[in-house]
């Protein structure tokens, strides 16, 4: 009896080392695979340098493109329209994107189906100006650096729910910033922190 | 350590637990959620700027604003059509059919997209070019004119005064047809009444600053002219404590409105006028400028002979004193006018009626007066000018001149063969062959006419009858525009223009027609000038300012009614009871034929003890005439009208249907000597005994979109129209009908 | 009446006696809210009308007969204790609830879980489930407004109060500075009808029409004496309409309302 007592008490001990082992091996795996099976890439059209942009407007910053409309609502992504009012059909310098711009959207007339990073779902409504003209919180709070990126980074999305990476935030705990995670919770959170109402209505439409 | 069943177990527990220690699990969770909040067939629709401009609706005369959003990737697109707030007229309202427009733009599965040349053998649609449509017209225009064959083409509009209407009128003059009508219009025989009584042919009522108006079956609040206008002028009425007075067979919105509510039989309304003129002439109440008027006298005997409050009672089934107290009240009141107007389901009414009840007006006095009948002042627009006279017989005998061609006897005749047989038949705008006037009749006439061509938005019943059909553009997509609506007192204009590209390849009516014009050369071509209607709208525009300017404010209106001495344009130079005018058009000058007086209705002339009246129900929830039904007026129907599935719903009196041993839900057919259809039965004690009234709008068939598809019976298959015995404008405000009992 | 310790009640008054059933305030709802037609519009209980309006009748026979609209939105209950709002409080998802600032029940179509408890517990028939998904004819996606999201089906949905008009309303206040104004935030349906028998605007303003008409003697609400405390007022001269929007016995007086 003795023996099988100790040989019990010997045996638990290194079972729950192979406890451990499985924990790890399989949040590893886990961790290694969600990513893996979870989001999918895409490239842009083309490349595209913040940072050479933004040293060219001055002063005005993320605004001189991304502007908002007389009513209150932002632009986003500017549409072609906008390029040309510095681009027309000549290059302006020796980029080779440039020179796709120029003759595959601009000559053409086509706008840029450009991939959205911060895209919400359609039954969301943020306002950018509550955040950026009313609170006076900046644009790299939750879009990060962006400004002085010289490479835009391949677009990941979510196969099931189709959005993009950043709306989880790039680190799969949630955790990570810039850009900032956004979903519902981390809003209601600095909505809370900040004594900003977060009732339904607030963001939904 | 030995591998066994214990280890092996807490190294799996191990593994679960790291698992859900991962993110994997809370991960997929909460993307399964998303997912089911995401299909991909819910719309997403595009986020961008917004903005607005300014239009109006053609079908209903509203001065509209338009909301387009800018997206990045869809580029422009209306997404909804309001009220325009600086409309003088419609200040921001809109009805139903405003509203839902954007409905008809956007919707790829009733939209023309391309000519389409229609199969006979199978009925299939091919797509072809423009040139090709226009090769083809082209070809069959010039065949028949060189065989001497160029009046038998017989052209069917919707409006005369817009300048697509315009366009046609000219183009058909050119190329040598007489054979053109327009779809009826109350407009016409208001125009008519104003100049037999007066000489007047534009005039309307000054409905916002009367104090006491008298209706006479009148769908005033259910779509009267500008329905938006007339609502605001009744908000006023009710502000202002004004009175009004509904005389009509059927408890309708605006009975039940009015203040006092004459229930009368059917096809009485006019005579109601004729016995307050009465009592007026006999009680000295008559205003002096009506005494002293051309004929009074002889209109005074008849009216104490006829027309008498005793006699009008008896045979209009309202009380003799209430007819008394209304006319007194009406003689004595400051600002009155008595309105006449479309009948309900856009009947455009009796030439009589509407003399019976603009002598009435007379008679008060109230001719170019505040709260009156007003004379529209000329908008001063240059017209395309007056299209060349053919000199061919009209399939319906009729001449040119003030009577305008009745569609109806046009079909009739060609289809007899009397006195010749249609060479062709072009409808450009409208809806005959689901419409009428006769639905029934002006379908086989497009089955039978050897070739069709139909310029159309949508694939209407017209269209499924058309061997060519063109496609056509909606008011937000193309140049159009609209005149003064129905009964209003100032004159107005409206322009459309061209908000978003046109679908796919459509084209305007004019746009169409000048193609065509050109493609013929010829005289066809030098009577219409333009390359485009555009430039049409420019040269008629010119007196108004820059084509451009008018349309981003896309209105005129004049800015208060013309007061003051009413022009009187007659053979006596002043008010005639006595018609001089009317009596030179028909031919009759004796008997009272030229006085304003009440005739019977045809559908009541023989008293059949088991047969009903039958009239349309008046709604703006629901459509009138060729107007097709948006699918959220189809969701706005009141609900008896779409209690069951698919079938058409009329209104019974509930003694009527007891007598008929009729209930509610009862399953009926309604026949007349030119339709039946399918019904249920619905109780409705407003309704007048002995009638039964019919939804408009419903019943289409053929290739409509899917949510009207079947849905209810075609009033206008049911109705019959008989020829105005004056005006010899098709109507159909009564129909004889016998309701039996099926299933 | 309670009153509401938020900033503002959000209400509306609507005139019976100019309101002549057209449509035109249901029509522009749906324009304005992407609401879809189904195929069978026929069946009532799928059918969704945010803002429908009701016929009603007198009851009596011919000629006497008469006729009234009763268009009938949302009707945004406070309720009578602590925010009672009958679907608020049975909704087990917190996919509605009553905003205090506003006043507004609001509605997240995405949050629900189609279980239709609300729709049970809403005295007015104002919520409406989508049994089916809409189905938008080919072409239709182009004339939707991106201002309100399309629903799916197994959600319900309801009116508003065009909620995203005071959202984009509040933008605008933001870029420019001031406040969002009354004339800034009204409802489609206020906008659209011809006959302006609708009034939209603040109830807690006196500033706003709404402030003063709601306090018309004649004015009453959808069944008042069941406690919901809405938002919606009724206002009608004719007594016969008045008896028929609550639940009277017979030969009981109508309330006699405080002079105004």
């Amino acid at each position: 009896m003795t023996t099988h007592e100790h040989g019990q008490e010997k045996r638990s001990k290194a079972d729950w080392l192979l406890f451990v082992v499985g924990f790890i091996l399989a949040s590893a795996l886990g961790f290694w695979l969600t990513p893996t099976i979870l989001y999918a890439q895409k490239a842009q059209p083309f490349q595209f340098s913040h940072k050479l942009h933004l040293g060219e407007v001055g002063d005005e910053g993320c605004k001189a493109c991304h502007p908002f409309r007389k009513d209150g609502s932002f632009a986003g992504i500017p549409g072609v329209e906008k390029c040309k009012e510095c681009h027309s059909d000549d290059t302006l310098g020796d980029k080779p994107e440039e020179k796709v711009f120029v003759e595959q959207y601009v000559k053409k007339g086509k706008e840029v189906p450009w991939l959205v990073y911060a895209k919400q779902p359609s039954c969301v409504f943020f306002s950018h100006a509550a955040h950026a003209e009313n609170a006076g919180i900046e644009c790299t709070q939750c879009h990060g650096d962006h400004g002085k990126t010289e490479t835009l980074r391949t677009y990941e999305y979510n196969r099931l729910s189709t959005y993009s990476r950043d709306i989880w935030g790039k680190s799969l705990m949630g955790l990570g910033s810039p850009p900032n995670r956004m979903k519902m919770d981390s809003c209601a959170d600095c909505h809370r922190e900040n004594g900003v109402r977060d009732a339904c209505f607030v963001c939904h439409k | 350590m030995n591998w066994d069943r214990r280890a092996f177990v807490k190294f799996a527990v191990g593994a679960v637990v790291g698992l859900h220690a991962s993110p994997l699990i809370p991960k997929l969770m909460d993307d399964s959620a998303i997912w089911t909040q995401n299909w991909s067939w819910v719309p997403n629709p595009e986020d961008g700027g917004l903005a607005f401009a300014n239009t109006v609706n053609p079908a209903t005369g509203t001065g509209v604003r338009v909301r387009l959003i800018k997206g990045r990737m869809m580029g422009e697109r209306i997404i909804r059509v309001e009220g325009n707030p600086e409309h003088p007229l419609s200040q921001g309202g809109v009805v139903p059919a405003d509203a839902s427009a954007v409905q008809l733009l956007y919707n790829d599965e009733v939209r023309v997209a391309a000519p389409l040349v229609r199969d006979k053998k199978t009925g299939m649609y091919r797509e072809i070019t423009w040139q090709q449509a226009l090769d083809m017209v082209g070809g069959k225009l010039a065949e028949l004119a060189k065989a001497g064959k160029a009046h038998t083409v017989v052209a069917l509009g919707d409006e005369a005064d817009s300048i697509h209407g315009q366009i046609l009128s000219r183009f058909m003059a050119a190329y040598g047809s007489p054979n053109l009508a327009f779809a009826p219009r109350a407009d016409d025989t208001l125009a008519l009444a104003a100049w037999a009584l007066t000489g007047q042919t534009d005039v309307g009522f000054d409905l916002m600053n009367a104090s006491y108006v008298v209706s006479f079956g009148t769908p005033l609040l259910e779509g009267f002219g500008a329905p938006v206008a007339v609502r605001k002028a009744f908000v006023e009425w009710k502000k202002s404590k004004g009175a009004l007075v509904q005389v009509e067979p059927r408890v309708s919105v605006t009975a039940s409105q009015a203040g006092t509510f004459l229930a009368c039989k059917p096809g009485t309304e006019a005579l109601v006028a004729l016995g307050m003129a009465a009592v007026m002439a006999e009680q000295g109440l008559a205003d002096e400028s009506a005494t002293s008027a051309y004929g009074y006298a002889e209109f005074k005997a008849a009216l104490a002979k006829d027309y008498n409050p005793k006699k009008v009672a008896e045979l209009s089934g309202v009380p003799a004193d209430k007819i008394v107290a209304v006319a007194k009240a009406f003689a004595k009141s400051p600002k009155a006018v008595a309105v006449c107007g479309p009948g309900p389901g856009g009947d455009p009414g009796r030439l009589a009626d509407f003399m019976a009840v603009m002598a009435l007006n007379g008679l008060k006095g109230n001719l170019g007066k505040p709260g009156g009948v007003a004379a529209r002042k000329p908008l001063g627009l240059k017209a395309l000018g007056e299209p060349a006279n053919v000199d061919k017989p009209r399939l319906d005998g009729g001449k040119k001149g003030m009577k305008p061609a009745n569609a109806l006897a046009l079909a009739q005749a060609a289809l007899a063969g009397q006195p010749y047989k249609a060479g062709m038949v072009l409808v450009a705008g409208g809806n005959p062959a689901y419409a009428g006037p006769q639905a029934g009749v002006m379908s086989e006439f497009l089955s039978s006419a050897p070739f069709v061509v139909a310029i159309t938005p949508l694939l209407d019943e017209t269209a499924a009858l058309a061997d060519l059909v063109l496609p056509g553009t909606t008011f937000l997509e193309g140049w159009t525009d609209c005149r003064s609506s129905y009964g209003s007192p100032v004159s107005s204009y409206g322009l459309a223009r061209p908000l978003v590209k046109p679908y796919a390849q459509a084209k305007t009516v004019g746009d169409a027609l000048l193609a065509l014009a050109a493609k013929l050369g010829g005289a066809v071509a030098g009577a219409l000038p333009f390359a485009s209607v555009e430039e049409a709208l420019k040269a008629q525009t010119a007196p108004l300012g820059d084509l451009a300017e008018l349309a981003k404010k896309s209105y005129f209106v004049q800015d208060k009614p013309a007061y003051g001495p009413f022009a009187f344009k007659t053979p006596s130079g002043k008010l005639e009871f006595h018609s001089q005018n009317l009596a030179a058009l028909t031919g009759k000058n004796s008997d009272g034929a030229a006085l304003p007086h009440w005739e019977k209705p045809a559908a009541l002339a023989h008293g059949d003890g088991h047969a009903l009246a039958m009239a349309a129900v008046p709604s703006l929830r629901s459509a009138t005439g060729f107007q097709p039904l948006t699918p959220h007026m189809l969701k706005v129907l009141d609900g008896n009208t779409l209690r069951h599935k698919d079938e058409l719903v009329v209104e019974i009196n509930p003694k009527t249907a007891a007598e008929m041993h009729l209930a509610e839900d009862s399953m009926i057919v309604v026949t007349s000597a030119v339709g039946s259809v399918d019904a249920r039965v619905h109780l409705y004690a407003g309704a007048a005994p002995g009638m039964v009234f019919m939804p408009t709008g419903l019943g289409h068939g053929a290739v409509s979109d899917a949510y009207t598809l079947g849905k209810g019976g075609n009033f206008y298959r049911v109705a019959e129209a008989a020829a105005d015995s004056l005006s010899g404008l098709p109507t159909w405000g009564l129909t004889r009908v016998t309701v039996t009992k099926r299933g | 009446m309670s009153a509401n310790k938020g900033e503002h009640r959000f209400g509306m008054v609507i005139d019976l006696d100019k309101c002549t059933g057209c449509g035109a305030c249901s029509v522009a709802c749906m324009s304005e809210n992407n609401i879809g037609t189904l195929l069978d519009e026929t069946d009532k209980i799928r059918s969704i009308t945010w803002l429908r309006v009701y016929q009603i009748d007198n009851g009596k026979a011919f000629p006497d007969t008469q006729i009234a609209f009763i268009p009938r939105p949302c009707q945004h209950c406070e309720g009578s204790h602590g925010h009672h709002t009958p679907c608020v409080s049975v909704c087990p998802a917190t996919a509605t609830d009553y905003d205090e600032t506003t006043g507004i029940v609001s509605q997240i179509p995405t949050r629900c879980i189609g279980c239709r408890y609300c729709v049970g517990a809403c005295p007015y028939h104002a919520r409406y489930f989508n049994w089916f998904d809409v189905p938008w004819p080919k072409g239709a996606e182009r004339g939707l407004s991106p201002f309100v999201s399309p629903r799916m089906r197994g959600v319900v949905e309801k009116c508003t109060f065009c909620y995203h008009r005071y959202q984009r309303a509040k933008n605008k206040a933001f870029l420019e500075g001031g406040s969002v104004g009354e004339k800034d935030y009204q409802t489609a349906c206020t906008e659209a009808c011809p006959s302006g028998a609708i009034t939209f605007g603040d109830l807690n303003n006196p500033k706003h029409k709404v402030h003063e008409l709601a306090k018309n003697p004649l004015a009453f609400r959808l069944l008042e004496r069941l406690g919901t405390n809405t938002k919606v007022y009724y206002v009608s001269q004719r007594d016969w309409v008045q008896r028929k929007l609550d639940n009277y016995l017979a030969g009981e007086k109508l309330p006699v309302k405080a002079a105004s």
